[in-house]
């Protein structure tokens, strides 16, 4: 059964606390524990590359997809330097980039269980993205740094792909940045954001789970985006599902929010924590907007810590030197 | 002023900066890294590539101040500061230079391993490569100069 | 067939705001042509031989020695730039001995020149750059101030050397260069100035550095059969020997030794017939305090365990047993690239001929000298030995 073989996180050493954050700007920001910061020669692509490293062995690939949203370029072929770090490449490699929100990470998925089942070889999808140095303060202050990498087979020790399902509709003015801009802009219109994530994710999981024969609570864990809290039970309670299934594999907290790379961060601490034969509904959300929803079930061999272990070890740093770091002062 | 690696010098560059190809040598087996025309060690030039592992032990080390950084590196001391280099003796023989990532006290004989990072940005252009992050995995055999 | 040097000019090394490479190349000749102790006729050099990194936004680079002799008003003859980093100078005197070792000419000059102190501080970091190794060294962020703190930082951690011993360099010739009124940085400085300097590539602060300096030097070099022409004195050319090495640390056995040095150096010995026992007064390559204290093991001085011992007890000092960098050496005074090897040569000079015009600098009685100008961070090297002639 096609399915997920191996998976590894990164996350950049130096740490935001919330208690800088309070300490400086006065109040700490929503459910944010702490938050990676990227060093100044770390980028989206170094990221994966380091989440890449984390899965062992030579393994020859037949494809690889990138998701990001923060790529050092807005066009070209980008991923050529992950494949040269993993020693993959050349003729045979079939390669996809995933750029447009964060909504990469799970299409990026899709397209290597399709691949892989095709293909008969393996393939890796890596989401990485970094806090953007440029874009409004508030928005800037929830974004984090980090990566995972998942290595798809024909055989998924670690969790074997079911089925999914996938939506899509019109929902202009939600997190948006306009060709030829950088800065990451919304209509900040609550009640609306809310709505339409409350949609698209819905408008996935009801198809799944119909196809499947399932109610949500044939599900251990609802993985989600790393999204604020408010907006995660919000989705979670829209399909029917409790926070008991999405808060615990909701990495946010220490991570901040990880773009393309959230909803297979927080994938990761499902797998970290999940029993054999739990099943796992994985959805990804990109805003404007796109849902993808996945079903898997656990198997005998998943990793057992791989977030914790990446997030081990963190130095913090103080306000001035994150504002240093992030090329804002 | 003009770019000091080239483009295309950079590109011919990147199987040994991101890949850590090296070169083993036909007669002596003795493995040369950064890629020489000749081996490093009995000069001859049959050579063939070989990956390397990126493990390796510390050799020396020193803190290069942001006031001491050449031009190319000024955005990146804008951002972080000063940086540490070290020469690295990799496990499989050679010796390289590179900069030390995630440490703030180096100690010399410490293991390290490869990792990929944005060298700097030039022409538009980054330039991706290898430094070396403290290794946590089984020590290494001290080694010598 | 013998090799005399039998006239020596030097600029001042240091600031030149209102000098290009033309103008100081002519103040060197104009020295030498000043010199009380010889006569020389330019117009009997047959070859020239310049020594030059040509560093620097618009220099000259193609042709540049035809522009400096055309511009001096030199005789038109074979003219060469010569090129190996901050040896260039040592291997455009050696061009030139060869040159009339070899008989083809009777009388070359050997010239060095650099202009550093045009550019901005980025673009002076970038030229000094170029002549390492440009493709892992350099791309690793290192500065040439970084390898030489490469090599202080083993040396240190192995014990053979203390943070002091390098500070005393700079100690040393920071008072000798008080003495050199053709030298860069004349203030004298204290062991404890030396480590309280502000860091520039740990463990080396901005004291163990040598300056980026203007300056230019010449030699005449002739065969010694006419020497007598020019002046009563002349300075025989006894051996020389020059070698190469990797660019990169990384590259080398022993990161920590310059081989070239002691390569270069061998040859040189063998050639005089001289050992460093024989030796009266040394000028070496002191760019960064470290190079100093690893010259004296490569050109057989002291071992590097008992370097620091020596230098604590004077040994290299004037008035020492064997005083090194007399004129102040590159670290004090000064570092014009090209003109650094060419200048050693003038130094040396002065002393075999007892022409040292401050007393407390000239040391007395001095019959052998060698100078070892290194090129990078030792990827080039060249040694020469001048003897005093027999009266």
């Amino acid at each position: 059964m096609v399915g997920l073989a191996a998976y590894g996180c990164y996350f950049p050493a130096a740490r935001l606390t919330a208690a800088e954050t309070e300490r400086v700007w006065g109040s700490p920001i929503a459910d944010l524990d702490s938050k990676p910061v990227a060093a100044a020669d770390e980028d989206a692509l170094t990221l994966a590359a380091a989440a890449a490293a984390t899965i062992d062995g030579d393994a020859a690939l037949g494809s690889m997809s990138l998701a990001s949203t923060t790529l050092p370029y807005r066009r070209r072929v980008q991923i050529g330097v992950l494949a040269r770090a993993l020693r993959s490449g050349g003729d045979s490699l079939f390669t996809t980039e995933h750029t447009t929100s964060a909504r990469a990470g799970t299409e990026a998925l899709a397209v290597q269980l399709l691949a892989v089942r095709a293909s008969g070889r393996s393939g890796m999808v890596v989401a990485a993205d970094v806090a953007s140095p440029t874009g409004d303060a508030h928005r800037a202050a929830v974004l984090g740094a980090g990566a995972v990498a998942l290595l798809v087979a024909e055989d998924g020790a670690v969790a074997t792909f079911e089925a999914s399902a996938h939506h899509v509709a019109e929902d202009p003015g939600l997190d948006f940045v306009p060709a030829g801009e950088s800065a990451l802009q919304d209509v900040q219109v609550s009640g609306y954001t809310q709505e339409a994530l409350g949609a698209a994710v819905r408008g996935a999981v009801e198809p799944l789970l119909h196809r499947l024969g399932r109610t949500p609570s044939d599900y251990r864990f609802l993985v989600l985006g790393t999204m604020p809290g408010r907006l995660l039970d919000a989705a979670a309670r829209g399909c029917g599902f409790t926070r008991e299934q999405s808060r615990p594999v909701w990495a946010f907290p220490s991570t901040g929010d990880l773009g393309a790379a959230g909803a297979l961060t927080n994938l990761a601490l499902a797998l970290d924590t999940a029993e054999p034969g739990d099943r796992i509904l994985l959805v990804g959300y990109g805003a404007g907007s796109g849902a993808d929803a996945l079903s898997f079930t656990a198997g005998e061999s998943a990793g057992r810590g791989a977030v914790a272990r990446a997030l081990a070890g963190g130095r913090p740093v103080d306000a001035l030197t994150y504002l240093r770091m992030t090329g804002r002062i | 002023m003009g770019a000091h690696v080239s483009v295309p010098m950079y590109r011919r560059t990147l199987a040994a900066r991101v890949g850590l190809e090296g070169r083993r040598c036909y007669r002596c087996s003795a493995v040369s890294f950064p890629p020489r025309g000749a081996c490093g060690q009995c000069r001859g030039r049959s050579l063939t590539p070989v990956r390397l592992s990126g493990v390796g032990t510390l050799q020396a080390w020193t803190y290069i101040t942001a006031a001491g950084a050449p031009p190319e590196f000024a955005a990146q001391v804008r951002r972080d500061g000063g940086y540490h280099v070290g020469l690295v003796a990799l496990q499989e023989g050679p010796r390289v230079a590179g900069q030390l990532v995630d440490v703030s006290d180096p100690e010399i004989g410490q293991p390290v391993r490869a990792v990929v990072r944005r060298l700097y940005e030039e022409e538009g252009v980054v330039r991706y490569g290898f430094k070396f992050a403290p290794h946590m995995g089984e020590q290494l055999p001290a080694e010598g100069v | 067939m013998g090799v005399a040097v039998v006239a020596a000019g030097q600029t001042r090394f240091g600031d030149h705001p209102t000098s290009g490479v033309k103008e100081l190349f002519g103040a060197a000749v104009d020295d030498l042509l000043a010199d009380a102790g010889t006569a020389v006729d330019l117009d009997r050099i047959d070859a020239a031989f310049v020594g030059s990194l040509s560093c620097g936004q618009g220099m000259q680079l193609g042709n540049f020695a035809p522009a400096l002799l055309d511009d001096a008003g030199l005789p038109p003859v074979s003219a060469l730039h010569v090129e190996n980093a901050c040896a260039s100078g040592g291997f455009a005197v050696q061009q030139a001995v060869q040159a009339v070792a070899s008989g083809q000419y009777r009388c070359v000059l050997a010239a060095g020149v650099e202009k550093m102190r045009d550019v901005s501080g980025d673009k002076g970091r970038y030229w000094l750059g170029i002549s390492g190794d440009t493709e892992y060294e350099r791309l690793a962020g290192l500065t040439f101030a970084g390898v030489f703190a490469l090599i202080a930082s083993r040396l240190l951690h192995d014990g053979a050397v203390t943070r002091e011993d390098l500070a005393r360099v700079s100690v040393k010739n920071h008072r000798h260069a008080a003495l050199n009124p053709k030298a860069h940085l004349r203030r004298r400085l204290t062991v404890e100035d030396v480590l309280a300097a502000p860091v520039v590539a740990a463990p080396l602060g901005a004291f163990d550095c040598c300056p980026t300096s203007d300056g230019a030097a010449c030699v005449l070099v002739t065969d010694s059969s006419i020497a007598a022409e020019f002046t009563d004195r002349p300075v025989e050319v006894a051996g020389w020997g020059s070698a190469s090495d990797s660019l990169a640390l990384h590259s080398r056995a022993d990161f920590t030794r310059l081989d070239a040095a002691r390569r270069a150096a061998d040859a040189a010995y063998a050639m005089a017939g001289v050992g460093p026992d024989g030796l009266d007064v040394v000028e070496v390559h002191d760019c960064f305090t470290v190079a100093e204290l690893v010259a004296y093991a490569e050109l057989g001085l002291s071992s590097i365990a008992e370097a620091g011992a020596r230098l604590r007890a004077g040994e290299f000092d004037l008035g020492g047993r064997l005083p090194v960098n007399t004129s102040g050496g590159l670290k004090a005074k000064g570092h014009p690239i090209g003109a650094t090897g060419v200048g050693q040569i003038a130094e040396l000079f002065g002393q075999l001929r007892g022409d040292i015009a401050q007393p407390e600098r000239q040391v007395p009685g001095a019959e052998v000298g060698l100078a070892y100008n290194m090129g990078g961070s030792g990827a080039s090297a060249v040694v020469t030995i001048l003897r005093r002639a027999a009266d």
